[in-house]
């Protein structure tokens, strides 16, 4: 009844919502779905970066280069990897933190404020901090090595510590938002069921297992799918730290792409490795509709 | 047991004092009611004597033992709440089981797999699911032990609620106005439930509500609080009949006591609308002040005759309600001067009346009463004289 | 008793420790600021020399264009937030108030572009600003931004118009309010709060978009902060103190907005999506 009256106060012209809405739908057509269209048609060509407009017809030629190369499943897995540890990491570290700053202690509000700040930082920042902190010779990381005993590590120059040195500086940039996010469902578990908890006689951790874990569940199932999403369209910090190293440590998917154009020049492989990208992109997200139904069911 | 005592309690909420001084007993297998308007402190003092809340000061003893510092586990109490408070995705048979299950857990049952194993065989135990059905078949649930609290309705989340009270056998009841958010009907029909619960387990319950028809209705004792401190302690009818104060007064009773003011000269009363009469047949109010009020209850009135002597009302609302009527009055004018008219109250009484009299708004009638039956307040404080 | 104290001076040290490694790097910034040459190399000390702290502005004294970048990301910032906000009040509107065909539609294409990798589209994006001769200018910088960022700022802000009780609408409309009226004096200022949120985003992510500011951006001039800040990475000419100095005046303003805005971020941010 209540949104059959809204529509009819508020909403009585067929013609008005049209307008409301038609300035950013035609703005994204523009702007997103066009160039989108048009990269799905140049990775079907051999275009080139200088002149895209000449570039022919070549089938799925770019594809199979793409698949036969095993540079591609490289990228994948180093997607992957990366996605998995920075989802996994922050998620992990952003609820910690939020369980910690949820009840009440002293200077919480400097605390909170303090855990807040890496997210505000722009990319850029973080990047030019973070290869000064692993910086080989004089970087602090290494002072910190060296004096725990574990001497001197290339962070940013060993292909074995490249995925682990941009994994930390990235769940660092990003677990604030999940500790926001978290902090926020935490705050609005339903005290009552706390009391029942107790009276049942419930220990903490029982509580929390009985009464916060599920209330939480939705939130996180949420927020990792886009960190998820978001780790894989990262690009500012792993090609500003590592270039895609070292030796291809850290090599993701988006950042071929980048280097395929704008190094390479070959717009057309970069286009069809962009739609590989995007069709990972798609099957995370199906995957996590998937499971979401069938935890429904349950 | 237990027979509760309260020392002299009180509760702040960092400055805010939210408990007055608090005194007074419990006794075993009492029902007990704690009765205020919205935000006079009952839900926290139940959650005192519960001990989800700290006590700042004064003392709570459950037979003489005394009760603040140990956690709600150790109490031995079982826990309503307005919102039923069930876990939403257990089943209701687990919600019921999970006292029992706390009960048996030790610390080393929260590792992986321990926990879970030790879950499932503490569950399976013939004993335990014997009780859990009792518990279930008491409370009609045994339809339903396999649903999600998602999937019942409000009566049903209630006895759910109940069950998983019950299960543990406690030896102290307390309830946080379970019924406020059933609809009308189901809430009588709850309040017999629960009124039956009371009479077969035989325990000591205590009742939060804002309902003063609950409270009659149930309780064996009340506790009538305002602003954190208590108004009235007795058994309903000794708040009923003898109201300490002007609160409790006008709490109690619906429609609540009439509250005249009313000015004194040894046995003559004289009310704001300038009739006086004479006291014939109850006592004064042992003050030396000219200015009282004088309180009585709609159906200790009567309604005169207009050629008998009474107060002359003008009658304002009628209300019918088949077996009785409320009538709704104003104190007219006796004297025809401007001075008293601007004196004259504009306020309601009532006066409750036979289903089938015939009167109508504009009426104009005589009213009358038996001294005795009138209670006496003083004008500042409000309390009784 | 003992046991509550004992948990909660172990919660403190746990949130301290946490808080010093969110703060390190940052504090590293300044650190590094402040620090003069010969301290950084062979062991940089945990506390610069506090002589004078102004130093760490000292990027202003060098002949390093800091003005000109600044200046060149605050026009694409600027840009992006008012385009965005523009269109996002509109569609926002429209969405939280209204049924259409196709309003289904439209409320997924929003959040699936929030999954398209920028650099996928980049690619055609900068084919697509070539042939407008969009490129190397703030214009097509601003259009590249907004395309990316308007969604979040739509959902923004029709969660903050969804939790507009309509009653108020309608009384506005009986009052005789035209139906633009409506949007702009009564729907705007009751969602100002989760407005600011959006357009503290927008601000920013305009102001630190490198991807973009690098690709279409070849004339130095015209190069962003970002851009800037980034092109210190690999040489060895510019005094870490600069760097560091130039990096922290570039990140001022992001730590100031995001702080004081803090709360109503994350509640535009969250709302609709923290199941109760």
């Amino acid at each position: 009844m209540a949104k059959l009256k809204r529509e009819i106060i508020v909403g009585e012209s067929r013609i008005y919502p049209y307008f409301f809405v038609s300035f950013a739908t035609i703005y994204l057509i523009l702007f997103t779905s066009i160039p989108l269209l048009r990269g799905f048609w140049y990775s079907f060509t051999d275009s080139l970066l200088l002149n895209p407009r000449e570039g022919k017809l070549v089938g799925t030629k770019n594809y199979k280069e793409l698949l036969d190369n095993p540079e591609f499943y490289n990228s994948l897995s180093k997607t992957i990897i990366y996605a998995t540890l920075v989802v996994i990491g922050s998620v992990a570290l952003g609820t910690i933190a939020a369980i910690a700053i949820n009840e009440k202690l002293p200077g919480r509000a400097l605390f909170r404020s303090l855990l807040t700040l890496p997210w505000a930082i722009p990319g850029v920042s973080v990047v030019l901090v973070f290869i000064w902190i692993y910086n080989y010779d004089s970087g602090v990381a290494n002072q910190f090595s060296s004096g725990l005993g574990f001497g001197q590590k290339g962070w940013l120059i060993d292909p074995s510590l490249g995925m682990f040195s941009v994994t930390l500086a990235s769940i660092w940039k990003v677990f604030p938002f999940i500790m926001l996010v978290v902090l926020a469902a935490l705050q609005s578990v339903p005290e009552e069921l706390r009391e029942a908890a107790r009276v049942d006689g419930a220990d903490r951790l029982n509580i929390f297992r009985t009464v916060v874990l599920p209330h939480l569940i939705p939130t996180l199932r949420i927020v990792s799918l886009l960190m998820t999403i978001w780790s894989i369209r990262r690009f500012e910090i792993i090609y500003l730290l590592t270039g895609g190293g070292p030796s291809g440590a850290t090599n993701n998917i988006v950042i071929n792409v980048y280097k395929l154009a704008f190094e390479n020049s070959e717009l057309g492989k970069a286009a069809a490795l962009g739609i590989l990208g995007l069709l990972l992109s798609i099957t995370v997200t199906l995957i996590y509709f998937f499971i979401d139904k069938r935890q429904e069911k349950n | 047991m237990p027979k509760i005592v309260f020392d002299k309690v009180n509760k702040y909420f960092g400055d805010v004092h939210v408990i007055k001084d608090f005194t007074g007993e419990i006794d075993d297998k009492e029902f007990l009611v704690l009765l205020g308007p919205s935000g006079c402190g009952k839900s926290t003092m139940l959650r005192m004597i519960a001990g989800l809340i700290d006590v700042t000061e004064g003392s709570i003893y459950f037979d003489d033992e005394l009760m603040n510092d140990i956690e709600p586990k150790k109490r031995n109490v079982a826990f309503v709440f307005q919102s039923y408070a069930l876990y939403p995705h257990l089943t209701v048979k687990a919600n019921i089981a999970y006292p029992l299950l706390m009960d048996q857990f030790r610390w080393w049952w929260h590792l992986p797999f321990i926990g879970n194993l030790k879950r499932r065989i503490y569950l399976r135990r013939p004993e335990v699911l014997k009780r859990i059905e009792e518990i279930a078949e008491t409370m009609e649930l045994t339809q339903l032990l396999n649903r999600r609290p998602k999937t019942l309705s409000g009566g049903q989340r209630q006895r759910v609620a109940l069950a998983r009270a019950l299960v543990r056998n406690p030896s102290l009841y307390l309830l946080d106005e379970p019924l406020s958010n059933l609809d009308a009907k189901l809430r009588a029909h709850m309040r017999v439930e629960i009124s039956n619960l009371y009479s077969r387990v035989q325990k000591t319950f205590i009742y939060v509500t804002h309902d003063q028809i609950e409270a009659m209705t149930m309780g064996t004792k009340i506790v009538l609080m305002d602003k954190g401190e208590i108004q009235q302690q007795g058994t309903p009818q000794e708040i009923y009949n003898n109201p300490a104060n002007v609160f409790v007064a006008s709490f109690i009773g619906s429609p609540p006591m009439n509250l005249l003011n009313v000015e004194i000269n040894q046995s003559r009363i004289t009310f704001s609308n300038g009739f006086s009469l004479e006291n014939s047949n109850g006592a004064m109010p042992d003050t030396d002040k000219d200015k009282v009020i004088l309180g009585i209850r709609p159906e200790k009135l009567i309604k005169l005759r207009d050629s008998e002597v009474g107060i002359p009302v003008t009658v304002k609302i009628v209300e019918r309600l088949g077996s009785e009527s409320l009538v709704a009055f104003e104190l007219k004018n006796a004297m025809k001067d401007s001075s008293a008219s601007e004196s004259s109250e504009k306020r309601l009484f009532f006066i409750k009346l036979g289903g089938d009299e015939s009167i109508n708004i504009g009426d104009e009638l005589k009213i009358g009463f038996n001294f005795a039956n009138v209670r006496w307040f003083d004008v500042q404080k409000g309390n009784r004289i | 008793m003992k046991k509550r104290f004992f948990s909660k001076s172990f919660r403190w040290v746990f949130v301290l420790l946490l808080s010093l490694f969110a703060v390190f790097p940052v504090y590293w910034m300044f650190n590094t600021s402040l620090t003069p040459v010969e301290g950084l190399f062979g062991g940089q000390n945990l506390i610069p020399p506090l002589g004078n702290i102004l130093d760490i502005f000292n990027v202003f004294s060098t002949d390093v264009p800091i003005w000109r970048w600044l200046k060149n990301s605050a026009i694409v910032a600027f840009g992006t937030t008012f385009s965005s906000l523009a269109m996002a009040i509109l569609a926002g509107y429209g969405l939280s108030r209204y049924r259409f065909y196709g309003k289904g539609v439209l409320g997924f294409a929003l959040f699936a572009t929030q999954m398209l990798p920028e650099a996928l589209l980049i690619v055609p994006m900068y084919a697509l600003f070539m042939s407008l001769g969009l490129l190397d200018g703030f214009l097509g910088l601003i259009l590249a931004n907004t395309a990316f960022v308007m969604p979040v700022a739509v959902w923004i802000v029709k969660s903050a118009m969804d939790s507009v009780p309509f009653e108020i609408e309608e009384a506005a409309r009986i009052d005789g309010t035209p139906r633009l009226g409506v949007l702009t004096q009564i729907m705007i200022p009751l969602a100002a709060p989760s407005i600011a949120a959006a357009s503290v985003i927008l601000f920013f992510d305009g102001w630190n978009d490198f991807l973009f500011a690098s690709t279409f951006i070849t004339t130095p001039e015209k190069w962003l902060a970002s851009v800037g800040l980034a092109s210190f990475i690999g040489e060895f000419v510019t005094p870490l103190a600069t760097v560091f100095s130039a990096a922290i005046v570039f990140t001022i303003p992001a730590i100031v907005f995001f702080l004081l805005m803090q709360k109503q971020i994350v509640s535009g941010l969250t709302s609709g999506s923290v199941k109760g």
